[in-house]
């Protein structure tokens, strides 16, 4: 299935894009970090990750949908 | 002429055979100041400032009352208790234009001379405040707030409202020195600036209340010192420690809405888990390089610990320090904040409460992702709660008949345990004790609810947080 993913923060620095279309067999959100995670080396785990979907966090153990827009939130300290 | 006096205060007489009448006005070291016991004090002035606007006070009070002369001596350094802090002598003609004029003065001084009166309290820590608020609104122009009294959903009673709120700035960084000029500007009643550190050279491309010159020095004081001159109807304190858990609720108590400035997340946790407790509400913003995120702990509303219920450590995000910051990013986040604020006060519609708000300045992309309570969050325990009121109290005054509507209701007593609270000799109601100092919304009866404390000052405070079921007894039970 196709999926549309946003980066956002040190995600974005390490994918060096904001956005993606990936496809995948991932079955959980968690699943689709970590393959992702692989692909392109992030830096973070995915306990340190949050994810959302079409404008809602969600859990890593959701399942994806075909067509969703899934964005990775990584935390931030600045100020 | 206005003198300011390291050494003791000692005013030699005036022989003036025209003046029918001299008074004189003696302010002197006090216990206690807002519930808490002070141990002594230190006053520090703005040096020539000071001099300045004070001569100015005394030649306007000479004009406007029509006496003959005016002097005034305030101390500066340490002061025990009971010493004498500043000195007032008015002599004119008759008594009456004496008093008056003298205690215009003392008004006058307390909100346009600046200087800074820092408070050693008993519990060990201590504070710098600027003595403001001016009452009268003297000097005030009347027309300050007219554009944003203006606006249907400012008004005259939302100026009010913004009046009676007092805001806590942690951190007076990026974010804090962008938030607080408009802070000032908007009226808010009272801000309290935290801030451990000093100003440094690379701080200055995106804090820019601050000038180059000042480097060295401390940034709540800097930034205390602008609020001032901004804004002398601001009551303004600056606290030179790091929020950390044992101080938080402290701070939290003295103020209605909190503003997180900081930039390390165990500050951030540490406020979200305060603000939930003390049911005040927290704007929180973070910036990444060209992004910036912000976020609105409401009471009632998922917190931040429901976003993240691992709570990440710094070293596994980059601050400013180490990932970079383009100047403008904290100045539009630190606006942004301020925005929410005066949104949560003014009771308007909007609020970051169920979202979080991230932005890109590069591209624009801005996109707001729904939060939503944790079932099992440790500090907010993830319970779905109706949005509370804006922040506004009711009162009442206690005539000995209590009203019908009363009868059904709880008095909760938020006296500290050392004042021995009890029920009062009137009370026929359900009545508990929880001491203001440890108040939690959570541990509250069901019902409606009567706010009760010795003088009615803690009461009408926690009952504007608990919202609709409260009241705040008038005066408090000593006045029963």
């Amino acid at each position: 299935m196709n999926l549309t993913i946003r980066y956002f923060a040190s995600l974005r620095e390490q994918r060096g894009l904001n956005e993606e279309t990936w496809s995948t067999s991932a079955s959980t959100l968690g699943e689709l970090y970590e393959e992702l995670r692989q692909k392109h080396g992030f830096t973070l785990g995915s306990e340190l990750v949050r994810p959302a979907v079409d404008g809602e966090f969600a859990e890593m153990t959701d399942p994806v949908a075909d067509g969703a827009e899934v964005v990775f939130v990584p935390p931030v300290a600045g100020g | 002429m206005f003198v300011l006096s390291v050494d003791p205060i000692a005013l030699p007489d005036r022989p003036d055979h025209a003046s029918g009448a001299a008074v004189v006005f003696e302010g002197r070291v006090r216990v206690e100041n807002e519930g808490r016991e002070v141990l002594a004090l230190e006053y520090e002035a703005f040096g020539e400032m000071a001099r300045t606007e004070g001569d100015r006070v005394l030649a306007e009070a000479v004009e406007r009352f029509g006496v003959r002369s005016a002097e005034c001596v305030h101390r500066t350094g340490r002061l025990e208790l009971g010493e004498l802090a500043v000195l007032v002598r008015v002599m004119a003609g008759h008594r009456r234009e004496a008093f008056e004029a003298c205690a215009w003065i003392m008004d006058q001084l307390k909100a346009r001379v600046p200087i800074w009166k820092k408070e050693f309290y008993v519990e060990g820590d201590s504070g710098w405040i600027h003595p403001a608020p001016v009452k009268a609104g003297f000097r005030l122009d009347a027309s300050r707030y007219t554009r944003q009294v203006r606006l249907p959903e400012v008004g005259r009673e939302g100026q009010q409202r913004l009046a009676e709120t007092r805001v806590l700035l942690v951190g007076a960084g990026g974010l804090g020195s962008a938030a607080l000029p408009y802070l000032a500007a908007a009226g808010f009643g009272q801000i309290d600036i935290v801030d451990p550190d000093r100003l440094e050279a690379s701080n200055l491309h995106r804090q820019t209340i601050y000038a180059e010159q000042d480097i060295g020095r401390r940034k709540a004081r800097l930034a205390a010192e602008l609020v001032a001159r901004l804004n002398p109807g601001v009551r303004v304190r600056a606290f030179e420690e790091r929020v950390d858990a044992l101080n938080a609720s402290g701070r939290l108590a003295d103020c209605d809405i909190v503003l997180d400035g900081t930039d390390s997340l165990e500050a951030k946790f540490v406020l979200n888990d305060a603000a939930v407790r003390a049911g005040r509400p927290l704007v929180q913003a973070s910036l990444h390089q060209f992004e910036g995120q912000i976020l609105v702990v409401a009471p009632g509303g998922p917190c931040l610990r429901c976003l993240w219920p691992e709570e990440p450590t710094d070293g596994c995000v980059g601050t400013c320090e180490e990932a970079g910051v383009l100047g403008v990013l904290p100045g539009l986040f630190g606006i942004l904040q301020v925005n929410e604020a005066l949104k949560i006060v003014l009771g308007m519609p909007g609020v970051l409460r169920d979202h979080l708000l991230l932005a890109d300045l590069r591209t624009y992309e801005t996109v707001q992702i729904r939060r939503r309570h944790r079932v099992d969050c440790p500090i907010c325990s993830g319970k779905e709660r109706p949005a509370p009121e804006p922040l506004t109290v009711r009162e009442v005054a206690w005539d000995r008949q209590i009203p019908h509507q009363f009868e059904s209701w709880h008095v909760v007593d938020v006296r500290e345990r050392d004042e021995n609270p009890a029920p009062p000799a009137f009370c026929y109601l359900t009545w508990c004790n929880l001491p203001a100092s440890q108040f939690d919304v959570r541990e509250l009866p069901e019902g409606e609810l009567l706010l009760v404390c010795s003088r009615g000052f803690r009461s009408r405070r926690l009952a504007a947080q608990i919202g609709a079921r409260a009241w705040s007894l008038k005066g408090g039970v000593d006045s029963g």
